[in-house]
């Protein structure tokens, strides 16, 4: 997995490259604390990641978690069918966000329906 | 040890578990060769110890396995059948893969590929299905069908520990999908806070409902390599085809999504604004919000209480090192040890208060020895089923046909006791087959049926277990033994002996009847190994036969070895104890009796004369004048026999020490324990010191 963080404005995009596999799961959430710290929009770009595992997931997740709580935004940008795949089989998404709270859908409603 | 060999010990650990459930399966197998439910089970364990071989880097043991499996996978769908030589060489497989365990990895390989290719020529000549099997082909194809789909709904949890196995839950999860028609939920509640979450562990649990016509056991069969490690649960919920697939079973929103008519966001908006049942009957005044609050409580409580039945079940069992447990019982035994002088120094203080302490620590270390002895107690039905794989191989090699019978398979023993067991009954199974049970022939001829029995039972009698092997074979020839006996010069060849007597020369150091030394029995090692490894044990060993009808042997054992119950007596200053299962009574001895009897050692119990052997001269202890000697008469063998002591002191909780390497060639005392005030008293073995004269 390779992972580049880019500033532009308000946004910290995160691009993501390779398999995202448990032996990636830590280097992954050190780049979203670097990325959550450094500013109020947070972009996860998927599209050149392939092969994501439950680990990964679990890290966005809490990640998303994290934004909304602390009043940021983290989204996730793919087309990747590989990704829709992967999510419907692990049965992540959700109508609604898991934090129950007004405005915040679940984080992978936009990678799902977009 | 690292993280990757401790998986490796696991695997084998498991893996010898697998061989063994395996073994016994594929015996009864052999017997029952149509039944579907021990045909899956052989599969199971073959794809079981495939799966987490090749996880843990075992490829040899795994590739063997696949064949196996291959072959397995064939019976289990109807294309082929069970036969003898199915069972003979997955025995064979099994029997390799165990060597290749303790080996790690590297054994006999001409032998490993040998089976490899009989598996895989079995596969492919399983293809052509035999004429008459095919019509049974037909009508299983058709029951799967036939049978209707089962909606299931499945709670799987995995341990947070997975990913450090290996193993990715998502692939379970796709295998399932491809098992019938599938939702899948993730339960992402237990992700902790981003800060504090750890990325290599998993939090993530599975609601999952399918619709499948696999049965339960396909489901199971996707979770085999995980099952130890999850919390797993499938529920039927709806057997009458598949729901998932009618249009009612989708709500109404849902469906308006899917057609394009209504936007997800839309749905999200509408839903947001949609109250609860609890609001809307709050609102509705129709109930106090905190009645609906109780209610919402008692649902959640009912939840969380089924929650934790769940997870108690998961943990009812839990693997232990045999040695921690050896550890414990010494432990314990050494508590009871330092007890025994609590309460000693409390009876001399004459303290009230000490004393109440030390009767409640004489209540609470007598239920913690007996609790702890009683872990480790084990069934002795794993050493039985070992048996009926020595006795299928025994009898085709010696052309003989026997059936061995168990009963008593739950009766308990201490763990020492049944591992030290099974040598000598190896032997003395063996010893039946090869000599006892006839040839078919000469079975016929003498009006039996054919096949020979062995019969094997256990069970408790007081405080110790009675194990006896019968066999209805020819039974011991009197003539034989005293003939041979005579030979050995054992006995003198004018000495009269009574059948006990005789029988009981099978024992004796040397003696084997058997006219022709075979490859089973007859190598030297005889019944006087078998004897003295029974007694090492503190058990007895008897032997009854009737010619032509038989012989029995039977074993008598105490529970355990760590702890006896015994009777302590005093001789001089010292004192002594002898184990209470041998003692029958206790009788005086007046100076006025030995006067009596002219210098021999004989008591008069009830008008019964009982030799006894006086310990004071045995052990040299010099003279005594004590007016009334006691005489502790106890059962060896049969015979009743005393024991000349000062005096009789009571019955004592013994932890039995042994004496160690320096009084190993001691005769006449088994082993020391510690008494209260710290000295030592000697253990006494009995039918040594009777043997001794």
């Amino acid at each position: 997995m390779n992972c580049s963080l880019e500033q532009a404005k308000e946004t910290t995009t995160l691009f993501i490259s390779g398999p995202m596999t448990i032996e990636d799961a830590a280097n992954l959430k050190t780049s979203l604390v670097d990325a959550l710290t450094s500013s109020l929009l947070i972009e996860v770009d998927l599209s050149a990641a392939d092969a994501i595992d439950l680990s990964c997931l679990q890290v966005l997740c809490s990640a998303h978690r994290a934004a909304v709580q602390a009043g940021k935004k983290l989204s996730v940008r793919s087309q990747a069918d590989a990704l829709i795949t992967c999510l419907e089989d692990a049965g992540f998404p959700r109508h609604s966000g898991c934090l129950q709270k007004e405005g915040e859908p679940c984080l992978w409603q936009e990678v799902i329906l977009p | 040890m690292d993280m990757a060999q401790m998986h490796s010990e696991a695997f084998k650990e498991e893996a010898y578990e697998l061989l063994t459930d395996l073994e016994t399966t594929l015996l009864e197998l052999e017997e029952h060769p149509g039944d579907a439910e021990l045909i899956g089970c052989a599969f199971r364990a073959m794809h079981t110890i495939k799966g987490s071989g090749a996880m843990f880097g075992f490829t040899d043991i795994s590739e063997l396995t696949h064949e196996v499996e291959t072959v397995f996978d064939q019976v289990r769908n109807g294309t082929a059948c069970v036969s003898k030589n199915l069972i003979d060489k997955t025995l064979k497989a099994g029997d390799l893969i165990r060597s290749m365990l303790s080996n790690d990895g590297s054994l006999d390989e001409t032998e490993r590929q040998n089976l490899i290719a009989t598996f895989r020529s079995m596969a492919v000549s399983c293809q052509v299905v035999p004429a008459q099997s095919r019509a049974e082909v037909v009508t299983t194809a058709t029951k799967i069908n036939a049978e209707d789909e089962k909606l299931y709904r499945i709670r799987f949890k995995p341990s947070p520990d997975i990913f450090l196995t290996g193993t990715d839950p998502l692939i379970l999860l796709r295998e399932l999908r491809e098992l019938g028609t599938c939702r899948i939920i993730a339960h992402l509640t237990d992700i902790p806070p981003f800060d504090v979450m750890d990325p290599e562990r998993c939090y993530t649990y599975w609601d999952i409902i399918l619709s499948t016509a696999k049965g339960i056991n396909g489901i199971r069969d996707v979770f085999i390599f995980v099952e130890d490690d999850c919390e797993l649960s499938i529920d039927v919920i709806d057997d009458s085809g598949s729901a998932i697939d009618k249009p009612t079973y989708k709500k109404l929103g849902e469906i308006l999504v899917e057609r394009g008519d209504l936007t997800a966001e839309d749905m999200a908006n509408v839903l947001k604004n949609k109250k609860r049942f609890g609001e809307i009957l709050v609102e509705s005044g129709l109930a106090a919000p905190s009645k609906v609050e109780a209610a919402l409580v008692e649902q959640q409580e009912i939840r969380e209480a089924q929650q934790k039945r769940q997870s108690a079940e998961t943990a009812a069992t839990i693997r232990v090192p045999s040695e921690k447990l050896d550890m414990l019982v010494n432990l314990v035994g050494e508590l009871v040890t330092v007890q025994a002088r609590l309460s000693q120094t409390a009876a001399l203080r004459s303290d009230q208060h000490l004393a109440h302490i030390a009767e409640e620590v004489e209540r609470l270390t007598s239920e913690l020895r007996d609790s702890t002895l009683d872990i480790r107690m084990m069934p002795i039905g794993s050493t039985f089923s070992k048996f009926r794989r020595l006795v299928r191989d025994l009898s085709q090699q010696l052309g003989k046909e026997v059936e061995i019978l168990t009963e008593g398979a739950n009766t308990e023993l201490d763990k020492t006791v049944i591992e030290r067991l099974n040598d000598p009954l190896v032997h003395i199974i063996r010893n039946s087959i090869d000599h006892g049970i006839e040839s078919p022939e000469t079975r016929l001829a003498a009006g039996k049926p054919r096949q020979g029995t062995v019969q094997l039972t256990a069970e408790h009698s007081g405080d110790s277990v009675l194990i006896t092997i019968k066999d209805d074979g020819a039974g011991l020839d009197k003539g034989a033994i005293r003939a041979k006996a005579i030979e050995k010069k054992l006995i003198s060849d004018s000495v009269d002996l009574s059948e006990r007597e005789l029988f009981a020369l099978i024992f004796a150091p040397g003696f084997s009847t058997a006219q022709k030394i075979t490859g089973i029995s007859g190598r030297g090692v005889g019944m006087d190994v078998v004897k003295q490894s029974i007694e090492s044990l503190r058990g007895i060993i008897d032997i009854t036969s009737q010619k032509g009808k038989g012989t029995t042997i039977s074993i008598k054992l105490p529970l355990t070895l760590a702890i006896i119950e015994s009777l302590m007596v005093k001789i001089g200053e010292d004192f002594y104890v002898i184990p209470l299962s041998l003692v029958e009574e206790c009788v005086e001895l007046t100076r006025g009796d030995i006067e009596r009897a002219h210098g021999r050692n004989l008591a008069n119990v009830r008008g019964t004369m009982i030799p006894y052997i006086p310990l004071r001269q045995k052990f040299q202890l010099g003279e005594t004048n004590i007016a009334i000697q006691q005489v502790v008469v106890t059962e060896v063998a049969g015979e009743r026999i005393g024991l000349l002591v000062d005096s009789v002191v009571g019955e004592h909780q013994t932890v039995i020490k042994s004496l160690g390497k320096m009084y190993r060639d001691v005769q006449g005392v088994s082993g020391a324990t510690i008494l209260g005030d710290g000295s030592v008293a000697l253990i006494l073995d009995v039918p040594q010191l009777v043997q001794w004269g």
